[in-house]
């Protein structure tokens, strides 16, 4: 089952280890939070949300970036090497063909988070910080929030033809959705009548990455509540939607495209 | 080779750009020397274009991270006023307990536990959950420091920070020294800066150094300007006046401390404190003066 989709996610894996991107992206997480943490405050101890904060934001940033470089490129490149009318060719479906890079791509983005988040307990450890559950939570909000990332750049891959106009406009996206929505309800706020109305539709229909971003959460690990249940279903319930609705809108832009 | 295309592009424009960099550094350092030999303003510090900008962008990235040491405390009630549903976990019983810990903060300041944001839609309850700022104040203030300590390093000349960043290490963390050395760095970088004079002279009066407390009163009342209009600014001046007048009770100057608690009563007339301080003194004025004449 799903052979064909594992055939093609696994030739993306073996391509992100053979790039150096991931190692040296590694190692500067490891360099930057290693010389943050060699900072001497004014000689105040105890101090180590800023680390926290500082590790989680590196990890999320570094490991965008190398999800939107691996995925937004496939199809493009295929396009170009013209590789991709032999491969459709073979007896895959297009939606196969799809899938299999969105699976794909969805280990690379689960390889470089565990290469990122482990650099940053070995710094954490090393610098005798004490590693709470809150760490797994934090892991799994950001898996989940990469994931739809994942099925944003696929769906702008399948829309243009050249690879740095798809990784420039899901880098776009993600960083406008994440910086902007969150205050929209700052603006929704101060509004009034249709105002208000039509910014709470902007809000609950715009994807909302920042739920996915759990800095702030873990900075304050010590002293934050840990999410429950009905939280997770939440909030794996909305990122898998997306990511459907993603997904869906890849396959209606590739299914009929031409090459 | 089409596919270096981009790369390529990116590499011409990298390179066209540093080469201007390089050009307008030069240009200016030879700038600076020339105006250096002849005397003329800027011989301190002879800048590049390219350091200006990278200095401006420093000290905008010093001033934003006072702005995240103030968020690690109150929660973002100073970025907008009051705090956003659900972030303040700590109730209403915070401010009395807050208020009677640190008489440094009034009941005015804490608008986040009364002001919550009115704005209740069923998404923004689960991003709270994730992005709340549980804030440190009164559990774990040390973990302002390293935000302060990056602002007074990128921005020394930010008179703010240095000072948010003294009253820190001196009263709460206890390490006057270090608060001392933010200070007088804050003080190489804009000497006429009455506010971190001010602060430098509560440092010494708080560790009993009355002498040296007077004389950094003195110079901050020399370059008193209100930055507050009206009440706040005679409030800062009156502030001054008092401090000297503690400096001279230290120092034994009962007439001078007299002196300048009536200047605080001149410049706050309403105020109680003021006039007890006063009155306080005008007793110890005439004890002092009875006090020989009973001695045999």
């Amino acid at each position: 089952m799903l052979a064909a989709e594992r055939a093609i996610g696994r030739a993306m894996l073996i391509e992100l280890f053979r790039r150096k991107d991931l190692y040296v992206l590694g190692l500067l997480v490891l360099v930057l939070l290693g010389a943050a943490a060699s900072i001497d405050f004014f000689g105040v101890e105890g101090v180590e949300a800023y680390l926290r904060e500082l590790s989680t934001t590196l990890t999320l940033l570094f490991t965008v970036v190398i999800a939107v470089a691996v995925v937004a490129r496939q199809i493009p490149r295929e396009v170009e090497r013209k590789t991709l009318v032999p491969i459709l060719a073979k007896p895959l479906s297009r939606w196969q063909f799809l899938f299999g890079k969105f699976l794909g791509a969805v280990a690379c983005l689960t390889a470089a988070l565990v290469v990122f988040w482990a650099s940053s307990a070995l710094i954490e450890a090393f610098k005798g910080m004490r590693l709470t559950g809150l760490l797994v939570q934090g892991f799994v909000l950001q898996w989940l929030g990469l994931v739809m990332l994942t099925a944003l750049a696929l769906f702008f891959s399948t829309l243009v033809s050249e690879a740095p106009v798809s990784v420039t406009l899901s880098l776009l996206a993600y960083f406008l959705l994440k910086g902007f929505t969150s205050n929209i309800h700052i603006l929704a706020s101060g509004a009034t009548g249709f105002g208000a109305s039509a910014l709470g539709l902007v809000y609950t229909v715009v994807p909302h990455f920042e739920f996915y971003d759990p800095t702030q959460m873990m900075a304050f690990a010590p002293l934050q509540k840990a999410l429950g249940f009905l939280d997770w279903l939440f909030f794996a319930g909305y990122a898998f939607g997306y990511t459907a609705v993603f997904l869906a809108g890849a396959w209606l832009a590739f299914r009929r495209k031409r090459f | 080779m089409k596919r270096f295309g981009t790369l390529r592009t990116t590499l011409a424009i990298g390179g066209a750009l540093f080469l201007c960099a390089q050009m307008s550094a030069e240009i200016t350092v030879r700038g600076c020397r020339l105006v250096a030999e002849s005397g003329g303003p800027g011989v301190a510090r002879p800048r590049t274009v390219l350091s200006l900008f990278i200095g401006r962008v420093e000290a905008l990235v010093g001033d934003i991270l006072l702005l995240k040491a103030d968020n690690y405390f109150h929660g973002q009630t100073s970025l907008l006023g009051r705090t956003r549903v659900g972030e303040c976990e700590h109730g209403l019983d915070h401010h009395a307990y807050a208020c009677h810990e640190h008489h440094e903060h009034h009941e005015g300041e804490h608008h986040h536990a009364h002001g919550a944001l009115a704005y209740d839609h069923f998404l923004y309850r689960q991003y709270v959950k994730v992005a709340s700022t549980a804030h440190v104040h009164l559990r774990r203030h040390e973990e302002i420091v390293p935000w302060l300590y990056a602002s007074v390093r990128l921005n020394p000349a930010n008179e703010r920070a240095a000072v948010v960043a003294a009253y820190w290490l001196a009263r709460q963390l206890d390490e006057p020294r270090e608060a001392e050395r933010v200070l007088r760095a804050a003080l190489a970088e804009r000497p006429s800066s009455w506010r971190l004079r001010a602060a430098l002279a509560w440092l010494h009066f708080d560790e009993g150094r009355f002498g040296p407390a007077l004389s950094q009163c003195e110079s901050a009342l020399g370059l008193f300007e209100p930055v507050e209009s009206g009440e706040d600014g005679a409030h800062d001046l009156a502030e001054l006046w008092r401090l000297a007048s503690a400096c001279q009770e230290g120092l034994d100057h009962l007439d001078k401390a007299l002196a300048c608690a009536q200047v605080v009563v001149t410049l706050l007339p309403e105020s109680e404190a003021a006039r007890e301080r006063l009155d306080e003194l005008k007793a110890l004025v005439a004890g002092r003066s009875e006090g020989p004449s009973e001695r045999p």
